[in-house]
């Protein structure tokens, strides 16, 4: 079913018109039957009225007796014809519209006839008193059409009170599926990260059991979240400690060791990569959508930047690599502990993947519309194929074999996109068409169209 | 009033069966219909044009022309209710394949736009020469109004009643009345190629107006459901029965389609 509002409303309404329509039908027909009666009375009561004039008996009289007035108004209003035969069958009386011939066999009764064009309904009255036979007729299409006039005064308002019915039925199914509505509305409105339950006012009793048993899938869904995230926070957490002992305790060997020795630096190089997975695995906790909560302050994207490049100089000069900052202040509505950590990756992500002597270029601008960060390099880029791929976790193009010989945790670009959508922003990775490497912009929306009150997000 | 709603709601119902009918086969098949707007839109189109090209049509063909316009678009309708078993049927067998979209729903705003051209345009004309010319307007109004009122009540129920279907029976339910409309089509069409003397003049086979007249308003609603006949002619019996062949063999013959041996697969 498309919709409960359309369906109910083409229902109601079908049922409406098929019981109303069907019942003005009904009421139609038996009324035709019952004006048929009032007519026949009515033929009965010229047929009495006729029998008592007095008339000259036995005399035949050519043209009409009764006033010329009387009998063109008792013609005009129901076309009614008559005549009065003695008991020779010679025509004493008779109206305009009736003919010299008897309208019908001299038989007692009702019958249909056809003269003057017409069909008549006829009624034959033997009046035993003065002896004549009275004949009074009435035109079957003019009693057929006055019936109904006087019926379709009932049926027109029914029929057209069909659409007003219509849209009222509309107006009260949609009233009716209005708390339906809002429900949905209550939970497409939520932000990600709201889990808590739904609340709305008179709740009916058919949506009862449904918010009831939302309001328990979210609070299971929200224990579920905060077992994982405490897990993941206070396993990362946990093993800081350790790793930075296992940091100076390696630093203490390599000082012990008189010659260098290839395993001591590899068992280094393992436990920095480990530290560098741990301290990620933080950070995309702290900055995942669906679990950050903070509120955002004016960040200026070029100072964060040059701070963030100060302190990556020293990685970035040991590559021999260059670096420009290029641009201008570009204020954004943010967290600048989440921003430093994407600018880190970012610049860590060019320096690391680029070779030595690579050109890295970082630019900061702002015009109308959006607050612009881009880091381009001379590096081998990323295929377009992959470039969807490389936000997700733990993904690293080409597996551990990556081609640079680089270790990595694989989280860098997943915070980074972590990072953007939490500032409502926009990434989107291309190749560089100055440096030919990778070219990574991202889009912020600038300070002046934020709200002044703090974001969630 | 009675003959304006008895006309209307026999020309509304059948063209209401055949659409719902379509409609329901389409959701079915996982499509919408908004195909349905179009076949509207060309049906009030082609009805108007018939109505107001009546003269001519009538005229053309020895004075034929409008018993081989209506035949024409009897048998069109029932050849593209014979495609629609063969397609619905296909989709039974296959239901993981999406037919293609545009010519199925060409052949279903085609079918809706040839119906409502004839049905419309009978009502159109029984409108225009007993209301407008011979003064009755509040009486044909009236009771126009009630046969499309009712004929359109009917048809949100069959609608509905086939949506309540699952998918499977639904199609095979689709099936069933687009044989029966087909049928009744090419019954239809028998009676005008007979005034038009193209099938010969035949005695009635059986005479079943005792039963249900045709005139009453039962009788009318079994003509505009399976096509009734109180007197039927060996031609129009043949071409029902052959339209219900035709399309019992479309059936079939989408349902062998599943099972052509696929081709032979390459080794391993």
């Amino acid at each position: 079913m498309a919709s409960i509002r359309v369906f109910l409303t083409l229902t109601l309404i079908a049922i409406i018109v098929l019981v109303s329509f069907l019942s003005s039908l009904r009421g139609y027909r038996q009324s035709m039957v019952e004006a048929e009666t009032l007519f026949d009375m009515q033929l009965q009561e010229h047929a009495k009225l006729l029998s008592l004039i007095t008339i000259n008996r036995g005399q035949v009289v050519e043209g009409l007796l009764l006033p010329r007035q009387a009998d063109a108004q008792l013609s005009a209003q129901s076309l009614i014809a008559y005549q009065v035969f003695n008991e020779e069958g010679a025509l004493l009386l008779r109206s305009v519209a009736a003919p010299n011939t008897p309208m019908s066999p001299r038989e007692v009764g009702y019958s249909d006839r056809n003269f003057n064009g017409y069909r008549w309904r006829v009624l034959v009255v033997w009046d035993q008193l003065d002896g004549h036979w009275v004949m009074v007729a009435q035109r079957l299409d003019v009693r057929y059409e006055l019936a109904e006039s006087v019926i379709l005064e009932a049926v027109v308002p029914t029929v057209l009170g069909v659409p007003l019915a219509a849209l009222l039925i509309w107006f009260i199914v949609g009233y009716g599926l209005r708390p339906i509505r809002q429900l949905a509305k209550e939970v497409r409105s939520r932000e990600v990260s709201d889990l808590s339950p739904v609340r709305l006012d008179n709740v009916p009793r058919e949506l009862t059991p449904l918010t009831v048993s939302t309001n328990d899938l979210l609070r299971r869904l929200q224990s579920s979240f905060n077992r994982e995230k405490r897990f993941a926070a206070d396993a990362a957490h946990e093993l800081r400690t350790p790793i930075s002992i296992l940091k100076v305790q390696v630093h203490n060997l390599l000082a012990e060791l008189e010659a260098p020795n290839a395993t001591a630096e590899e068992l280094r190089q393992g436990i920095d990569a480990m530290g560098h997975l741990v301290e990620q695995i933080l950070v995309l906790n702290r900055t995942a959508p669906d679990q950050y909560m903070v509120q955002f302050v004016p960040v200026d994207l070029y100072a964060l930047a040059q701070e963030v490049i100060s302190s990556e100089y020293e990685q970035i000069l040991e590559r021999e690599q260059h670096f420009d900052l290029e641009g201008g202040p570009g204020l954004v509505a943010g967290d600048a502990t989440a921003l430093r950590s994407l600018m880190l990756n970012l610049i860590g992500n060019a320096s690391k993947y680029s070779p030595q002597g690579a050109h890295i270029r970082m630019r900061v601008r702002t015009d109308r519309k959006e607050t612009i960060l881009q880091v381009e390099d001379s590096g081998p880029g990323i295929p377009e194929s992959y470039r969807e791929r490389v936000f997700d976790r733990f993904y690293r193009l080409d597996g551990d074999r990556h081609a640079s010989g680089v270790s990595g945790s694989g989280l860098g670009l997943a915070i980074v996109k972590h990072i953007v959508e939490m500032h409502g922003g926009h990434i989107r990775l291309s190749q560089s068409r100055e440096l030919g490497g990778l070219c990574v912009t991202i889009l912020f929306k600038p300070l002046a169209q934020e709200k002044p009150e703090g974001k969630k997000a | 009033m009675t003959d304006a709603v008895v006309i209307v709601l026999r020309e509304v119902l059948e063209a209401m069966l055949l659409i719902c009918m379509l409609m329901a086969t389409s959701t079915a098949m996982g499509y919408r219909f908004r195909w349905m707007l179009g076949g509207l839109a060309l049906g009030v189109g082609g009805a108007t044009l018939y109505a107001l090209g009546l003269e001519q049509i009538s005229m053309a063909f020895e004075g034929f022309g409008q018993e081989y316009v209506n035949s024409a678009l009897l048998v069109g309708i029932a050849v593209l209710l014979a495609t629609h078993n063969f397609l619905a049927v296909f989709q039974l067998r296959n239901p993981s394949v999406m037919l293609a979209y545009r010519t199925l729903m060409l052949t279903f705003v085609v079918m809706v736009a040839m119906a409502i051209t004839r049905e419309g345009a009978e009502i159109y004309l029984y409108a225009y020469s007993y209301g407008v010319l011979a003064g009755n307007i509040t009486a044909v109004f009236s009771g126009g109004v009630i046969g499309l009122g009712i004929g359109l009540s009917v048809g949100t129920f069959f609608y509905y009643g086939l949506r309540s279907l699952a998918r499977r029976p639904r199609l095979i339910v689709c099936c069933g009345v687009s044989l029966v409309l087909g049928a009744s089509m090419m019954g239809q069409a028998s009676v005008y190629l007979s005034q038009a003397d193209v099938l010969p003049y035949q005695e009635p086979l059986w005479d079943s107006s005792g039963l249900f007249e045709e005139s009453s308003l039962m009788g009318e609603l079994l003509r505009a459901t399976l096509g009734y006949e109180a007197q039927p002619t060996l031609n129009q019996v043949s071409l029902y029965l052959s339209s219900v062949i035709v399309s019992i063999l479309a059936m079939l013959a989408a349902w062998r389609l599943h099972r052509l041996p696929e081709p032979a697969r390459g080794g391993e």
